[in-house]
């Protein structure tokens, strides 16, 4: 039974260890209500000159044909210059403009999702864009960051 | 000690799955490509909104790369995206794991190529869904990859 019990938890640890090797997105997230979240995230991302371009509310389009709330909107969030240089230094990343910011809503708690960058990075791993991969990331991450402490007007 | 063997045996199950699921994802290329010769960007356009409701999605919108960056008349022509979905398989994959929102809702770019005709490229769901190592999930991606290729066919023919 013991032993049992130990190769239980061996594996748990494994799969544990497994799992973190896998991708990642940025995460963030704060007890309020998904209007002070959204106002929230539109100031986080126009403090570092992103706009929201659209909102796709993901969950009243699956209810209103019947299907279960699934509590996720989705953002897309952009800026001119991003595109520009995307557009000249590394096309094939257009794809992943403008770039998603998932909403997940939760009964007291409004979590943000990024998509996984470093998934990006393995496979985009050239001079041209790594950088804006970094750059975009790091942006991201300062704007969850600034949703999730309180965002500065 | 039976729900212990059970669990042991589940875990087993999900390790080996994964494993399998893996070793199929990691064939998976990231961007699907596919050129179109001959076309205007606005033709291909055309084409690809009648493929994707014949291959069951709804058209959800249009925009090009830089909408509400720029004013509307400078927005760049040269670029377009079009999303689609199909609520079904959305609700689904939702349900399954939140992350399948990284690939909703479905989405193609087209881009004018220098010299002549459209590329038609969409991220490969599949390959999306190999970093998340959720095995209930792949199946869904596989088959939303199979979809995108009916749809780029069907605009190539």
């Amino acid at each position: 039974m013991k032993t049992l019990r130990q190769i239980v938890l061996a594996l748990t640890l494994l799969g544990a260890a497994t799992a973190s090797a896998w991708a990642v997105p940025l995460l963030a997230s704060k007890v309020t209500d998904p209007r002070t979240a959204f106002d929230d995230l539109t100031i986080a991302a126009a403090n570092l000159g992103y706009a929201i371009v659209k909102m796709q509310p993901v969950d009243s389009a699956l209810t209103k044909r019947g299907f279960d709330d699934t509590h996720v909107r989705l953002f897309f969030i952009g800026k001119a210059e991003a595109v520009r240089e995307a557009e000249e230094k590394a096309p094939l990343l257009l794809q992943m403009l403008p770039l998603r910011v998932v909403m997940i809503i939760r009964k007291e708690e409004v979590v943000l999702m990024s998509d996984d960058f470093d998934r990006w990075r393995q496979i985009f791993s050239d001079s041209w864009s790594v950088p804006l991969l970094n750059r975009w990331e790091d942006d991201v991450r300062t704007i969850f960051l600034e949703y999730a402490n309180g965002s500065k007007h | 000690m039976r729900t212990l063997l059970r669990l042991l045996a589940l875990m087993l199950s999900l390790a080996l799955i994964t494993l399998s699921g893996g070793a199929r994802a990691a064939d998976e290329p990231p961007v699907l490509v596919k050129f179109l010769p001959g076309v205007t960007l606005e033709q291909a356009n055309a084409a690809l909104i009648a493929a994707i409701v014949n291959n069951n999605y709804t058209f959800v919108r249009q925009q090009s790369l830089d909408a509400r960056l720029v004013p509307e008349a400078l927005e760049g022509r040269q670029v377009r995206i079009v999303y689609f979905c199909n609520f079904a398989k959305m609700s689904s994959a939702l349900n399954i794991d939140v992350r399948a929102a990284q690939v909703l809702p479905c989405r193609f770019t087209l881009t004018e190529a220098e010299g002549g005709g459209v590329n038609l490229m969409a991220i490969n769901p599949a390959w999306v869904a190999q970093g998340w190592n959720n095995p209930l999930l792949q199946p869904d991606c596989l088959a939303l990859k199979r979809d995108y290729l009916a749809i780029m066919d069907e605009v190539a023919l």
